[in-house]
Protein backbone atom coordinates (compact mmCIF):
# COMPACT_ATOMS: atom_id res chain seq x y z
CA UNK A 1 0.00 0.00 0.00
CA UNK A 2 1.64 3.42 -0.94
CA UNK A 3 0.37 6.50 0.64
CA UNK A 4 1.19 9.76 0.65
CA UNK A 5 0.19 13.35 0.43
CA UNK A 6 -1.18 14.78 -2.59
CA UNK A 7 1.52 15.19 -5.50
CA UNK A 8 3.84 13.29 -3.42
CA UNK A 9 4.43 10.65 -6.54
CA UNK A 10 2.22 7.57 -5.69
CA UNK A 11 1.01 8.13 -9.47
CA UNK A 12 4.28 8.53 -10.80
CA UNK A 13 5.77 5.24 -8.86
CA UNK A 14 3.01 2.94 -10.01
CA UNK A 15 2.97 3.93 -13.77
CA UNK A 16 6.96 3.26 -13.36
CA UNK A 17 6.11 -0.05 -11.85
CA UNK A 18 3.55 -1.13 -14.29
CA UNK A 19 6.18 -0.03 -17.22
CA UNK A 20 3.93 3.14 -18.71
CA UNK A 21 6.87 5.18 -17.52
CA UNK A 22 10.20 3.98 -18.59
CA UNK A 23 12.11 6.90 -18.55
CA UNK A 24 14.01 6.15 -15.61
CA UNK A 25 17.09 3.96 -14.54
CA UNK A 26 16.77 0.60 -12.56
CA UNK A 27 15.39 -2.76 -12.47
CA UNK A 28 12.67 -4.07 -10.64
CA UNK A 29 11.42 -7.82 -10.73
CA UNK A 30 9.38 -9.84 -9.18
CA UNK A 31 9.14 -13.48 -9.34
CA UNK A 32 5.71 -15.32 -10.09
CA UNK A 33 6.75 -19.08 -10.59
CA UNK A 34 9.23 -18.84 -13.89
CA UNK A 35 8.04 -15.37 -14.84
CA UNK A 36 9.52 -11.94 -13.77
CA UNK A 37 9.34 -8.65 -15.20
CA UNK A 38 11.23 -5.36 -15.58
CA UNK A 39 9.96 -2.02 -15.62
CA UNK A 40 10.82 -0.16 -18.85
CA UNK A 41 11.59 -3.91 -20.28
CA UNK A 42 9.28 -5.83 -20.24
CA UNK A 43 6.23 -5.44 -17.98
CA UNK A 44 4.77 -8.73 -18.37
CA UNK A 45 1.15 -9.64 -17.79
CA UNK A 46 -0.49 -6.67 -15.19
CA UNK A 47 -3.96 -5.76 -13.83
CA UNK A 48 -3.81 -1.95 -14.27
CA UNK A 49 -6.24 0.25 -12.67
CA UNK A 50 -5.89 3.61 -13.46
CA UNK A 51 -7.21 7.17 -13.24
CA UNK A 52 -8.44 6.36 -16.50
CA UNK A 53 -10.24 3.27 -16.35
CA UNK A 54 -10.01 2.10 -20.09
CA UNK A 55 -13.72 1.66 -20.84
CA UNK A 56 -16.01 2.46 -23.84
CA UNK A 57 -18.52 4.86 -22.93
CA UNK A 58 -20.75 3.75 -26.08
CA UNK A 59 -20.82 0.10 -25.78
CA UNK A 60 -22.86 -1.92 -22.73
CA UNK A 61 -21.31 -3.33 -19.64
CA UNK A 62 -21.14 -6.80 -21.01
CA UNK A 63 -19.66 -5.60 -24.31
CA UNK A 64 -16.83 -3.93 -22.65
CA UNK A 65 -15.78 -6.82 -20.00
CA UNK A 66 -16.47 -9.37 -24.11
CA UNK A 67 -13.35 -6.94 -25.48
CA UNK A 68 -11.24 -7.28 -22.63
CA UNK A 69 -12.10 -10.90 -21.65
CA UNK A 70 -10.83 -11.93 -25.29
CA UNK A 71 -8.10 -8.91 -24.98
CA UNK A 72 -6.74 -11.24 -21.90
CA UNK A 73 -7.26 -14.79 -23.38
CA UNK A 74 -8.46 -15.96 -19.61
CA UNK A 75 -11.88 -16.68 -21.29
CA UNK A 76 -13.33 -15.86 -17.50
CA UNK A 77 -16.88 -16.02 -16.32
CA UNK A 78 -18.23 -12.44 -17.13
CA UNK A 79 -21.18 -12.74 -15.09
CA UNK A 80 -19.53 -13.83 -12.14
CA UNK A 81 -17.26 -10.49 -12.49
CA UNK A 82 -20.42 -8.70 -12.69
CA UNK A 83 -21.72 -10.45 -9.95
CA UNK A 84 -18.72 -10.10 -7.90
CA UNK A 85 -19.03 -6.21 -8.25
CA UNK A 86 -22.53 -6.00 -7.88
CA UNK A 87 -23.32 -4.93 -11.57
CA UNK A 88 -25.50 -7.71 -12.66
CA UNK A 89 -28.33 -5.60 -12.82
CA UNK A 90 -26.72 -2.86 -14.80
CA UNK A 91 -25.01 -4.93 -17.62
CA UNK A 92 -26.69 -4.28 -20.43
CA UNK A 93 -26.51 -0.11 -20.00
CA UNK A 94 -24.31 1.91 -22.05
CA UNK A 95 -21.21 2.69 -19.61
CA UNK A 96 -22.05 6.68 -20.68
CA UNK A 97 -25.06 6.44 -18.48
CA UNK A 98 -23.50 4.77 -15.62
CA UNK A 99 -22.89 7.16 -12.40
CA UNK A 100 -18.85 7.38 -11.75
CA UNK A 101 -18.91 4.89 -8.96
CA UNK A 102 -20.65 2.17 -11.13
CA UNK A 103 -17.70 2.61 -13.64
CA UNK A 104 -15.31 1.96 -10.89
CA UNK A 105 -17.12 -0.99 -10.17
CA UNK A 106 -16.73 -2.10 -14.01
CA UNK A 107 -13.87 -1.80 -14.12
CA UNK A 108 -12.94 -3.40 -11.45
CA UNK A 109 -14.55 -6.61 -13.29
CA UNK A 110 -11.86 -6.05 -15.81
CA UNK A 111 -9.49 -6.21 -13.84
CA UNK A 112 -10.65 -9.77 -12.07
CA UNK A 113 -11.12 -11.33 -15.63
CA UNK A 114 -7.11 -10.36 -16.71
CA UNK A 115 -6.51 -12.99 -13.96
CA UNK A 116 -3.21 -11.29 -13.95
CA UNK A 117 -0.99 -11.93 -10.66
CA UNK A 118 0.32 -8.68 -10.18
CA UNK A 119 -2.41 -5.97 -9.73
CA UNK A 120 -1.40 -2.04 -9.94
CA UNK A 121 -4.34 0.09 -8.91
CA UNK A 122 -4.48 3.65 -8.17
CA UNK A 123 -6.65 5.27 -6.41
CA UNK A 124 -8.62 2.38 -6.56
CA UNK A 125 -11.45 3.39 -4.17
CA UNK A 126 -12.41 6.95 -5.86
CA UNK A 127 -16.05 7.73 -6.71
CA UNK A 128 -16.42 4.38 -4.52
CA UNK A 129 -19.19 4.60 -0.95
CA UNK A 130 -18.08 2.89 1.78
CA UNK A 131 -19.90 -0.46 0.52
CA UNK A 132 -17.35 0.17 -2.65
CA UNK A 133 -14.36 0.54 -0.53
CA UNK A 134 -15.20 -2.57 1.13
CA UNK A 135 -15.94 -4.65 -1.94
CA UNK A 136 -12.23 -3.78 -2.92
CA UNK A 137 -11.13 -5.01 0.34
CA UNK A 138 -13.17 -7.93 -0.08
CA UNK A 139 -11.98 -9.03 -3.28
CA UNK A 140 -8.18 -7.91 -2.72
CA UNK A 141 -8.41 -10.87 0.33
CA UNK A 142 -9.75 -13.31 -2.59
CA UNK A 143 -6.38 -12.20 -4.94
CA UNK A 144 -4.05 -12.61 -1.99
CA UNK A 145 -5.62 -15.89 -1.10
CA UNK A 146 -5.15 -16.85 -4.59
CA UNK A 147 -1.46 -16.57 -4.37
CA UNK A 148 -1.87 -12.91 -6.30
CA UNK A 149 -0.17 -9.21 -4.74
CA UNK A 150 -1.43 -5.91 -5.71
CA UNK A 151 0.38 -2.68 -4.96
CA UNK A 152 -1.56 -0.02 -4.31
CA UNK A 153 -2.23 4.11 -4.04
CA UNK A 154 -4.81 5.24 -1.68
CA UNK A 155 -5.46 7.46 0.78
CA UNK A 156 -7.31 5.97 3.78
CA UNK A 157 -10.36 4.48 2.36
CA UNK A 158 -9.11 0.97 2.36
CA UNK A 159 -7.60 -0.86 4.94
CA UNK A 160 -7.19 -4.44 3.42
CA UNK A 161 -7.62 -7.58 5.24
CA UNK A 162 -5.02 -9.66 3.73
CA UNK A 163 -1.37 -9.23 5.08
CA UNK A 164 0.01 -5.73 3.65
CA UNK A 165 3.11 -3.64 3.61
CA UNK A 166 2.73 0.41 3.90
CA UNK A 167 5.18 3.10 1.77
CA UNK A 168 4.79 6.31 2.64
CA UNK A 169 5.81 8.77 0.16
CA UNK A 170 7.06 12.30 1.66
CA UNK A 171 7.60 15.52 -0.27
CA UNK A 172 11.05 16.68 -0.80
CA UNK A 173 11.25 20.52 -1.06
CA UNK A 174 12.93 21.69 -3.77
CA UNK A 175 14.56 24.90 -3.93
CA UNK B 1 -0.88 -11.29 -33.52
CA UNK B 2 -4.07 -12.26 -35.96
CA UNK B 3 -6.32 -12.71 -32.97
CA UNK B 4 -5.49 -9.33 -31.50
CA UNK B 5 -5.99 -7.30 -35.01
CA UNK B 6 -8.99 -9.21 -35.52
CA UNK B 7 -10.19 -8.14 -32.07
CA UNK B 8 -8.99 -4.69 -32.68
CA UNK B 9 -10.96 -4.08 -35.85
CA UNK B 10 -13.93 -5.51 -34.35
CA UNK B 11 -14.12 -3.50 -31.36
CA UNK B 12 -13.70 -0.19 -33.71
CA UNK B 13 -16.16 -0.94 -36.30
CA UNK B 14 -18.68 -1.80 -32.96
CA UNK B 15 -17.88 1.36 -31.82
CA UNK B 16 -18.20 3.20 -35.07
CA UNK B 17 -21.54 1.58 -35.90
CA UNK B 18 -22.56 2.89 -31.91
CA UNK B 19 -20.76 6.30 -32.54
CA UNK B 20 -24.09 8.22 -34.25
CA UNK B 21 -22.93 7.99 -37.57
CA UNK B 22 -19.43 9.96 -36.85
CA UNK B 23 -17.82 7.21 -39.48
CA UNK B 24 -19.93 8.89 -42.15
CA UNK B 25 -18.51 12.11 -42.02
CA UNK B 26 -15.71 12.14 -44.55
CA UNK B 27 -18.42 10.72 -47.01
CA UNK B 28 -21.09 13.25 -46.28
CA UNK B 29 -18.31 16.39 -46.91
CA UNK B 30 -17.09 14.27 -49.91
CA UNK B 31 -20.51 13.92 -51.19
CA UNK B 32 -21.31 17.75 -50.52
CA UNK B 33 -17.53 18.93 -51.78
CA UNK B 34 -18.72 17.50 -55.73
CA UNK B 35 -21.77 18.65 -55.54
CA UNK B 36 -21.09 21.86 -54.76
CA UNK B 37 -18.11 21.81 -57.13
CA UNK B 38 -20.43 20.83 -59.90
CA UNK B 39 -22.29 23.58 -59.34
CA UNK B 40 -19.07 26.05 -59.08
CA UNK B 41 -18.18 24.00 -62.48
CA UNK B 42 -21.34 25.21 -64.32
CA UNK B 43 -22.61 23.54 -67.63
CA UNK B 44 -19.64 23.56 -69.82
CA UNK B 45 -19.22 19.62 -70.13
CA UNK B 46 -15.78 19.72 -71.44
CA UNK B 47 -13.89 21.67 -69.08
CA UNK B 48 -16.05 19.56 -66.56
CA UNK B 49 -14.52 16.59 -67.71
CA UNK B 50 -10.87 17.68 -68.00
CA UNK B 51 -10.80 18.91 -63.97
CA UNK B 52 -12.83 16.04 -62.59
CA UNK B 53 -10.45 13.43 -61.62
CA UNK B 54 -8.53 16.77 -60.23
CA UNK B 55 -11.52 17.40 -58.05
CA UNK B 56 -12.52 14.18 -57.04
CA UNK B 57 -8.78 13.03 -56.13
CA UNK B 58 -9.11 16.56 -53.91
CA UNK B 59 -11.82 15.54 -52.39
CA UNK B 60 -11.07 12.33 -51.43
CA UNK B 61 -7.83 13.48 -49.54
CA UNK B 62 -9.80 16.39 -47.78
CA UNK B 63 -12.57 13.76 -46.83
CA UNK B 64 -10.63 11.16 -45.40
CA UNK B 65 -8.38 13.74 -43.05
CA UNK B 66 -11.33 14.35 -41.38
CA UNK B 67 -12.64 11.66 -38.83
CA UNK B 68 -8.64 11.32 -38.38
CA UNK B 69 -8.96 13.27 -34.72
CA UNK B 70 -10.09 10.88 -32.78
CA UNK B 71 -8.26 7.51 -34.37
CA UNK B 72 -5.81 7.52 -31.91
CA UNK B 73 -6.87 10.12 -29.02
CA UNK B 74 -10.09 8.06 -27.81
CA UNK B 75 -7.94 4.93 -26.70
CA UNK B 76 -5.07 7.72 -24.76
CA UNK B 77 -7.84 9.41 -23.29
CA UNK B 78 -9.88 6.70 -21.65
CA UNK B 79 -7.46 5.06 -20.71
CA UNK B 80 -7.59 1.75 -23.02
CA UNK B 81 -4.29 1.98 -24.69
CA UNK B 82 -2.61 2.11 -20.78
CA UNK B 83 -4.46 -1.33 -20.05
CA UNK B 84 -3.63 -2.56 -23.32
CA UNK B 85 0.17 -1.94 -22.63
CA UNK B 86 0.14 -3.18 -19.38
CA UNK B 87 -0.98 -6.32 -20.34
CA UNK B 88 1.68 -7.06 -22.52
CA UNK B 89 0.46 -6.20 -25.34
CA UNK B 90 1.55 -4.83 -28.87
CA UNK B 91 0.91 -1.55 -29.02
CA UNK B 92 2.81 -2.01 -33.13
CA UNK B 93 -0.26 -4.68 -34.02
CA UNK B 94 -2.85 -2.31 -32.07
CA UNK B 95 -1.76 0.89 -34.60
CA UNK B 96 -1.61 -1.53 -37.68
CA UNK B 97 -5.43 -3.01 -36.62
CA UNK B 98 -6.89 0.93 -36.04
CA UNK B 99 -5.48 1.75 -39.22
CA UNK B 100 -7.49 -1.55 -40.91
CA UNK B 101 -10.61 -0.15 -39.13
CA UNK B 102 -10.20 3.37 -39.91
CA UNK B 103 -9.66 2.06 -43.70
CA UNK B 104 -13.00 0.11 -43.55
CA UNK B 105 -14.85 2.32 -41.77
CA UNK B 106 -14.53 5.55 -43.15
CA UNK B 107 -11.85 5.54 -46.20
CA UNK B 108 -13.72 2.69 -48.17
CA UNK B 109 -17.30 4.81 -48.32
CA UNK B 110 -15.77 7.66 -50.01
CA UNK B 111 -13.76 5.54 -52.36
CA UNK B 112 -17.37 3.17 -53.43
CA UNK B 113 -18.57 6.84 -53.76
CA UNK B 114 -15.89 8.11 -56.00
CA UNK B 115 -17.14 6.58 -59.47
CA UNK B 116 -20.49 8.43 -58.95
CA UNK B 117 -18.26 11.46 -57.99
CA UNK B 118 -16.11 11.05 -61.28
CA UNK B 119 -19.47 10.88 -63.26
CA UNK B 120 -21.53 13.46 -61.66
CA UNK B 121 -18.45 16.04 -62.34
CA UNK B 122 -18.84 14.98 -65.99
CA UNK B 123 -15.38 12.72 -66.04
CA UNK B 124 -15.07 10.51 -69.26
CA UNK B 125 -16.84 7.40 -68.40
CA UNK B 126 -13.47 5.10 -69.61
CA UNK B 127 -11.48 7.56 -67.30
CA UNK B 128 -13.37 6.01 -63.97
CA UNK B 129 -11.90 2.68 -63.73
CA UNK B 130 -8.25 4.41 -63.49
CA UNK B 131 -9.20 6.54 -61.01
CA UNK B 132 -10.69 3.86 -59.08
CA UNK B 133 -7.31 1.77 -59.36
CA UNK B 134 -5.49 5.20 -58.72
CA UNK B 135 -7.55 5.64 -55.32
CA UNK B 136 -7.38 2.16 -54.43
CA UNK B 137 -2.99 2.86 -55.01
CA UNK B 138 -2.79 6.18 -53.44
CA UNK B 139 -5.39 5.64 -50.41
CA UNK B 140 -3.19 4.14 -48.31
CA UNK B 141 -0.69 7.13 -48.74
CA UNK B 142 -3.20 9.20 -47.72
CA UNK B 143 -5.06 7.39 -44.64
CA UNK B 144 -0.96 6.75 -42.91
CA UNK B 145 0.12 10.18 -43.81
CA UNK B 146 -3.05 11.50 -41.98
CA UNK B 147 -2.46 8.70 -38.90
CA UNK B 148 0.75 9.95 -38.45
CA UNK B 149 -0.40 13.18 -38.13
CA UNK B 150 -3.29 11.78 -35.88
CA UNK B 151 -0.79 9.63 -33.46
CA UNK B 152 1.53 12.66 -33.04
CA UNK B 153 -1.34 14.40 -31.95
CA UNK B 154 -3.34 12.15 -29.95
CA UNK B 155 -2.80 13.94 -26.68
CA UNK B 156 -3.77 17.29 -27.68
CA UNK B 157 -7.61 18.81 -27.45
CA UNK B 158 -8.84 20.08 -30.75
CA UNK B 159 -6.03 18.92 -32.38
CA UNK B 160 -8.08 18.40 -36.12
CA UNK B 161 -6.63 21.62 -37.75
CA UNK B 162 -2.84 20.52 -36.60
CA UNK B 163 -3.52 17.49 -38.08
CA UNK B 164 -4.68 18.98 -41.54
CA UNK B 165 -1.22 21.16 -40.84
CA UNK B 166 0.90 18.59 -40.51
CA UNK B 167 -0.60 16.08 -42.77
CA UNK B 168 -1.16 18.55 -45.36
CA UNK B 169 2.26 19.41 -47.46
CA UNK B 170 3.06 15.99 -47.04
CA UNK B 171 -0.42 15.30 -48.76
CA UNK B 172 0.93 16.99 -51.98
CA UNK B 173 3.00 14.44 -53.45
CA UNK B 174 0.53 11.54 -53.75
CA UNK B 175 -2.18 13.93 -54.91
CA UNK B 176 0.11 15.15 -57.75
CA UNK B 177 0.91 11.48 -58.64
CA UNK B 178 -3.26 10.12 -58.59
CA UNK B 179 -4.51 13.27 -60.50
CA UNK B 180 -1.66 12.44 -63.10
CA UNK B 181 -1.81 8.77 -62.91
CA UNK B 182 -5.41 9.15 -64.19
CA UNK B 183 -4.52 11.87 -66.77
CA UNK B 184 -1.82 9.51 -68.17
CA UNK B 185 -4.75 7.06 -68.75
CA UNK B 186 -2.49 3.79 -68.33
CA UNK B 187 -2.13 1.31 -65.58
CA UNK B 188 1.01 1.32 -65.73
CA UNK B 189 2.25 4.68 -66.30
CA UNK B 190 5.28 6.36 -63.99
CA UNK B 191 2.74 8.42 -61.99
CA UNK B 192 0.85 5.28 -60.87
CA UNK B 193 4.27 3.74 -60.04
CA UNK B 194 5.21 6.73 -57.91
CA UNK B 195 1.86 6.53 -56.28
CA UNK B 196 2.59 3.19 -55.51
CA UNK B 197 5.94 3.65 -54.11
CA UNK B 198 4.86 6.96 -52.02
CA UNK B 199 1.88 4.14 -50.71
CA UNK B 200 4.75 1.43 -49.95
CA UNK B 201 6.90 3.90 -47.98
CA UNK B 202 4.05 5.12 -45.83
CA UNK B 203 2.79 1.43 -45.08
CA UNK B 204 6.93 1.58 -43.05
CA UNK B 205 6.99 4.44 -41.96
CA UNK B 206 3.91 5.81 -40.30
CA UNK B 207 3.17 2.70 -38.01
CA UNK B 208 6.67 3.00 -36.45
CA UNK B 209 6.58 6.81 -35.79
CA UNK B 210 2.75 6.27 -35.06
CA UNK B 211 4.04 3.71 -32.47
CA UNK B 212 6.48 6.03 -30.83
CA UNK B 213 4.73 8.74 -30.53
CA UNK B 214 1.76 7.13 -28.80
CA UNK B 215 4.39 5.58 -26.67
CA UNK B 216 5.93 8.95 -25.74
CA UNK B 217 2.39 10.35 -25.24
CA UNK B 218 1.48 7.33 -22.88
CA UNK B 219 4.62 8.55 -20.55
Amino acid sequence: MVRGANGSGKTSLLRILAGLTSSYSGKLQHKFGDSKWNTGVSSGSIGWLGHKLGLKQDLSAIENLAIWNETYKQHGDISTALQKVELRNTQQRPVYTMSAGQKQRLALARLLLSNSQLWIMDEPGANLDSAGNKLIETLLQQHSEHGGIAIIASHDQINPDAPTSYIKLEQVATA
Amino acid sequence: MISQLKLIVFRDLLLATRSGGSWAQGSIFFILFIMLAAFALGPDQAERGFIAPALVWLAVTFASQLSLGQLFSEDLNDGSLECWVTDNRSLFVYVIGKLFSHWISNFAPILLLSPFAAIMLGADTSSVPILMISLLVGGPAIVLIGAMASALTANLRGAGLLIVLISGPLLASPLIFGVGAVQAGVINSVAMKLLGAISLFSLVLSPVISRLALKIHLE
